[in-house]
């Protein structure tokens, strides 16, 4: 990392090479831009609501009436049947049974979605990162102790363990010392997800940094007369750099997917807030009347996890020193 | 290998140890999770509530209110709050539901993760391989219980090809397969794709090896020398990889389809129980989870010293 130095330009630096790597990548470049596409169009979701849509995401509309090409529609019929897509600008996609604008909502759930997502993967990296390091470069008791936790952790079934935690914090919230979270924060979610999932990054960076360790720039540094935690920060934690980016492209895709999961099951975000996983949690009792109310949602979150999982493979491959240009290695 | 053994025993006992008291702590700490109310019937007086915390031990301090019920599950008479019925019966009564579901999902994704794994593989860097790992990544990216209700929707709703829901004994064994059909696919979608993409980057690093180009220079068949050394070498991972993967389903994306397909297994009992706040039920359900994901580790371990000579060789067990 030698940024602002005076470099000419026959050096490369392995991240020059790995951009350079990713560039002819043309398949990892298209899903990325599919997963920013997603993330913009649902920051763009209250502009929606206020332009174009005309409703807010909680607004209920159960008796209003819609005047589709010349014809007089329910939003929602007396038989309890919501509308399905109009393709106009109110109800694009149709409306929930409440006579919410489902497009309004789909937006605005991908918001909680895609943050609970990346909060949960800040949590995951930075424990699993802490964890991996110190047990990695310690080792003795500190290794013991750290991976028995990680083993628990791990063992724990992972879905049981949110479901648990979830369930008895949504019903209550919880008060530890001056934080205290409400049982309708999204907080509870996020936490948990990252929890969950600190032990599966947690051990290869702890295999990583064993082998790191005994490398001769960290002999160097320690002949130099660095402490440990210098060494850990300026010597080890860049060369795992890599890894943690990877990392962090499939554990977003692994958050989001986990946090619809526990919301289908009510274990996750609390309505009246939406989420991908709360949209689809109402949606599916109504599969075979509305089928849009499920695959809506599902395609949106299908084309995130899906943008972001082939983007994170494409950046494995360009970071891989020994990866030649292209999607198959 | 015996001292392996009996560390992988020891480091057992403590995981089921802890993940048995974090599981008690944390319905403990519920709010409004005193199961004595709830015991006690709708019209209740304090009377009631009071009888009934002392009848269970309610009262007691939380540590032997945990020995108690530890040692309820070790002599068999764990009672559940919401029903009265004996845990462990229930449990038996379902887990050939659960067993069959997830067996069945995990000889499934084996067979088609080794299919498309090796198919892409030996194209890698051809159209049928980007075909097959966009594939891959489709089921990877997408949560179980979506693909579920999109079967349902077509193979049920639209063309009543499969029933919807529901289980049939194995008595019947058309009826089961049947019925498990689409719960099968559901659950075998995503760690097909994981399989798939794990065995394409093994094979494709086999084939670069130098004992793969003297068995084809010493006139071996593409197809003996594919199965026999390419392969060969690629499924110790993906057999470590299983055991560790039957065990997670078990207590993750199991609960879940078993809820969408209302299949009356293991995974709907804790689900139910998990929203009744119904604390035995559900201790012996994680329990029986964390359980199963020492085993099936220990088991994977075992068996991949046993095909892989390296790891036997440098004892790294």
């Amino acid at each position: 990392m030698v940024a602002g130095e005076p470099y000419t330009a026959t050096s490369v630096t392995p991240y020059r090479l790995a951009l350079r790597r990713l560039r002819h990548n043309y398949t990892a470049l298209f899903f990325g831009f599919l997963f920013v596409l997603v993330v913009v169009i649902c920051l763009l979701a209250p502009e929606y609501a206020r332009y174009i849509a005309h409703t807010g995401p909680n607004d209920q509309h159960i008796t209003d009436v819609l005047n589709i090409n010349g014809k007089q529609v329910d939003v929602v019929s007396l038989t309890g049947v919501p509308i399905g897509p109009t393709w106009h600008s109110r109800f694009f996609l149709g409306a929930d049974s409440f006579g919410r604008d489902l497009a309004v909502r789909l937006l605005y759930g991908g918001r909680t979605s895609l943050a609970i997502g990346a909060m949960a993967t800040a949590v995951t990296l930075c424990l699993a990162t802490v964890l991996g390091l110190a047990s990695g470069y310690y080792r003795g008791w500190v290794d013991g102790v750290i991976s028995r936790i990680l083993d628990i952790v791990w063992a724990y079934p992972a879905l049981l363990l949110a479901i648990a935690i979830g369930v008895s914090l949504a019903t209550g919230g919880i008060s530890i010392g001056p934080i205290v979270l409400n049982s309708g924060s999204i907080f509870i979610p996020t936490f948990i997800i990252g929890i969950v999932y600190v032990p599966y990054v947690a051990r290869p960076i702890r295999a990583e940094v064993l082998a790191l360790r005994e490398r001769e720039f960290v002999e160097a540094a320690r002949a130099l007369g660095f402490s440990n935690l210098k060494i850990m920060a300026t010597e080890i934690l860049p060369n795992l750099s890599s890894t943690i980016v990877v990392f962090a492209a499939l554990q977003l895709a692994h958050s989001i997917i986990l946090e619809a999961a526990l919301s289908y099951l009510g274990a996750g975000v609390q309505p009246p807030a939406s989420s991908w996983g709360t949209l689809l949690a109402s949606g599916t009792p109504l599969f075979t009347v509305a089928p849009y109310l499920t695959l809506a949602p599902a395609t949106l979150l299908v084309a995130a996890c899906l943008g972001i999982n082939i983007f994170g493979d494409g950046l494995r491959q360009a970071l891989d020193p020994r990866g030649r240009v292209g999607v198959a290695r | 290998m015996a001292r392996f053994l009996a560390r992988r025993l020891a480091s057992s006992v403590l995981v089921l140890f802890t993940v048995s008291v974090l599981t008690f702590l944390i319905f403990e700490v519920i709010p409004n999770g005193n199961p004595a109310l709830r015991l006690a019937g709708r019209t209740a007086t304090s009377a009631n509530i009071a009888a009934v915390e002392k009848a269970y031990g309610f009262n007691k301090p939380i540590y032997i209110q945990y020995l108690r019920t530890m040692g309820q599950i070790f002599t068999g008479k764990i009672v559940s709050y919401a029903q009265n019925l004996n845990v462990l019966s229930q449990l038996k009564q379902d887990l050939p539901v659960t067993a069959s579901l997830v067996l069945g999902a995990a000889v499934l994704w084996t067979l088609l993760g080794i299919l498309f794994g090796l198919v892409a593989g030996l194209n890698a860097g051809g159209k049928i391989d980007t075909g097959i790992t966009v594939l891959n990544f489709v089921g990877i990216s997408a949560p179980s219980f979506v693909i579920g209700y999109v079967l349902i929707y077509f193979l049920s709703f639209k063309f009543h090809v499969f029933p919807s829901s529901g289980y049939v004994g194995l008595s019947d064994p058309l009826g089961w397969a049947d019925h498990l059909v689409m719960p099968w696919f559901s659950l075998a979608i995503l760690y097909t794709g994981i399989y798939a993409q794990v065995l394409r980057a093994s094979v494709v690093d086999t084939l670069g090896e130098d004992f793969v180009r003297t068995a084809r220079a010493k006139g071996l068949s593409r197809r003996r020398v594919v199965i026999h050394h390419v392969l060969r070498t690629s499924l110790t991972q993906i057999v470590s990889l299983c055991g560790l993967d039957i065990a997670a389903v078990l207590g993750g994306s199991a609960i879940i389809i078993e809820v969408v397909f209302n299949l009356p297994g293991i995974g709907n009992y804790a689900a139910q129980s998990i929203g009744a706040l119904d604390v035995p039920p559900v201790l012996v359900i994680t329990m029986f989870g964390a359980f199963a994901v020492v085993v099936f580790s220990t088991i994977a371990d075992v068996i991949y010293a046993v095909l892989d000579p390296r790891v036997r060789a440098g004892s790294s067990l």
